[in-house]
């Protein structure tokens, strides 16, 4: 388990999180879900270590295993190429580099690409590359940051069912994103952020249509409240 | 695999794939060597000294060009833009990062210079065999190699020095020109600081005044080198250089103290 006990972080004496309790769990895929500016990043990077909070703690079950973290903007190294950005990170994981191919195949990566530098690279490419960091060495926690961003239809129906897939292996899942179907297909359930605070905890049950109108309804009511603060 | 072995092999890996890294190790494998011996034969005396000083001065340009080219344009986009969150996370440690870095960093600019040894070396036994006295006066095999170790060693605090500036910096712009100021100031400052401490000077300022300019000629490693340049021109003994390369190794490891405590509280 994964535990976050009142964490909260101010940068200019304005508070990006307050008082954040949460538990995710393996084999669990759990959402968050909120508009810009409402704290999403900051938990994040709070949980990885990135970004240092004012107060709170944070304890996670054999804390030197791995975690995969895909940040929403992220710069891969320009003069790398995929083969070797993965192949450092299995071997940063402390595990068999020769997996980097197999991981290359699974995020669907055109293999004309894989030896060449990252700099020639579209934007899906890229992203599919970032996912294979992510997702190397199958670390037991998942973190993703709008994961689906940059990615066509097929690449993105490629990547739901391939974390469903790491979910039922027993991967624990946290995912952020602005996209409520996708969301809603993939999440156990999905916590909703405004103004920095966890407001609620809607359990995903149908996955349907009707629970992404629930949550839009919600999300556009969060907002209206923090437009109002 | 050790983290820290593991983030040094991947920077070399990146810096030896970079396009401006390969034009650097051009230049100092025939540019440099070809312009010292063009250079020397514009004087009639002490051609040999005069390649000497080329090469000084032309290996320090390069290894200020690696840092401010190379250097600051990884660690900047590793902090900055944010690369390094795809390598920081648990269980790696922004100690081991940091450590895997600078060794890389280190490991590239030795390259350079190992480069820039052979080249030296060329031009150093071009002028051996000469007949003419002139190009061999003051000259030994080994100079030209012994001359890029010392600016490489020199070159390791200003490694140091540049990695405390990119954790504490903000952004890439502010990276370039806080690490473009402090080699130039590690260029002309000691100098002048040291001319400025001269005994003729101190009997005329206050004493608070001679502490002030001590204590300023201690936040810079002194780069120009002449000290170094002018004993393998001229033959002399290199036993009085050892007092500076210790200053250059104390230097560098309280910069490189102060780095990864600056970069252990930062955000990111």
């Amino acid at each position: 388990m994964w535990k976050i006990n009142t964490l909260s972080k101010k940068y200019n004496g304005q508070h990006a999180i307050q008082d954040i309790n949460l538990a995710l769990h393996p084999k669990e895929i759990t959402g968050l879900l909120g508009t810009n500016g409402a704290g999403k990043s900051t938990l994040i990077k709070s949980m990885l270590g990135f970004v240092i909070p004012d107060q709170g703690d944070i304890e996670r079950a054999h804390p030197d295993e791995p975690v995969g973290y895909l940040p929403e903007a992220h710069y891969l190294p320009e003069h790398a190429s995929a083969l070797q950005v993965v192949t450092h990170t299995l071997r940063l994981r402390n595990h068999d580099a020769s997996e980097a191919e197999a991981l290359l195949l699974e995020i669907d990566l055109k293999k004309e690409a894989w030896s060449k530098p990252i700099r020639s690279y579209s934007k899906g490419m890229r992203q599919r590359t970032a996912l294979a960091c992510a997702l190397a060495a199958s670390p037991s926690w998942l973190v993703l940051d709008e994961p689906t961003s940059g990615l066509d239809a097929l690449g993105r129906k490629h990547l739901l069912s391939l974390l469903e897939r790491r979910r039922n292996e027993g991967a624990g899942i946290f995912i952020c994103s602005h996209i409520v179907p996708d969301l809603v297909r993939l999440c156990n359930r999905i916590l909703l952020i405004a103004d920095g605070s966890i407001r609620e905890e809607v359990s995903i049950q149908k996955h349907d249509f009707s629970e992404i109108d629930l949550l839009e309804q919600k999300l556009s009511q969060y907002h209206k409240s923090e437009s109002v603060t | 695999m050790n983290p820290i072995w593991q983030t040094l092999r991947f920077t070399v890996i990146e810096i030896l794939q970079m396009r401006a890294f390969r034009g650097l190790l051009l230049i100092v494998l025939l540019i440099l060597p070809l312009a010292a011996v063009v250079f020397s034969n514009l004087f009639l005396l002490e051609m040999g000294k005069v390649r000497i000083d080329t090469l000084a001065a032309g290996e320090r340009i390069i290894a200020a060009l690696y840092i401010l080219v190379i250097v600051v344009s990884l660690i900047g986009s590793d902090i900055a833009r944010g690369t390094s969150y795809l390598f920081l996370t648990p269980p790696n440690t922004r100690r081991d990062y940091l450590i895997g870095r600078f060794l890389g960093v280190t490991t590239g600019l030795f390259i350079l210079m190992l480069c820039a040894a052979l080249g030296g070396e060329a031009v150093i036994t071009l002028s051996m065999i000469s007949d003419i006295p002139t190009y061999r006066h003051g000259l030994d095999y080994g100079n030209g190699a012994l001359l890029a170790m010392f600016v490489f060693y020199q070159h390791i605090s200003v490694l140091a020095a540049i990695m405390f500036i990119c954790v504490w910096a903000t952004g890439t712009a502010e990276m370039m020109v806080f690490s473009f100021g402090m080699i130039v100031l590690a260029w002309s400052l000691p100098a002048v600081l040291q001319a400025m401490q001269s005994r003729e000077v101190l009997q005329h300022v206050p004493e608070s005044v001679a502490v002030l300019l001590k204590s300023i000629s201690y936040l810079f490693p002194k780069l120009n080198g002449a000290e170094i340049a002018l004993a393998l021109g001229h033959g002399l003994p290199i036993t009085g250089i050892i007092a500076h390369v210790a200053e250059h190794s104390g230097y560098a490891l309280f910069m490189f103290g102060l780095a990864l405590y600056t970069f252990s509280k930062r955000d990111l």
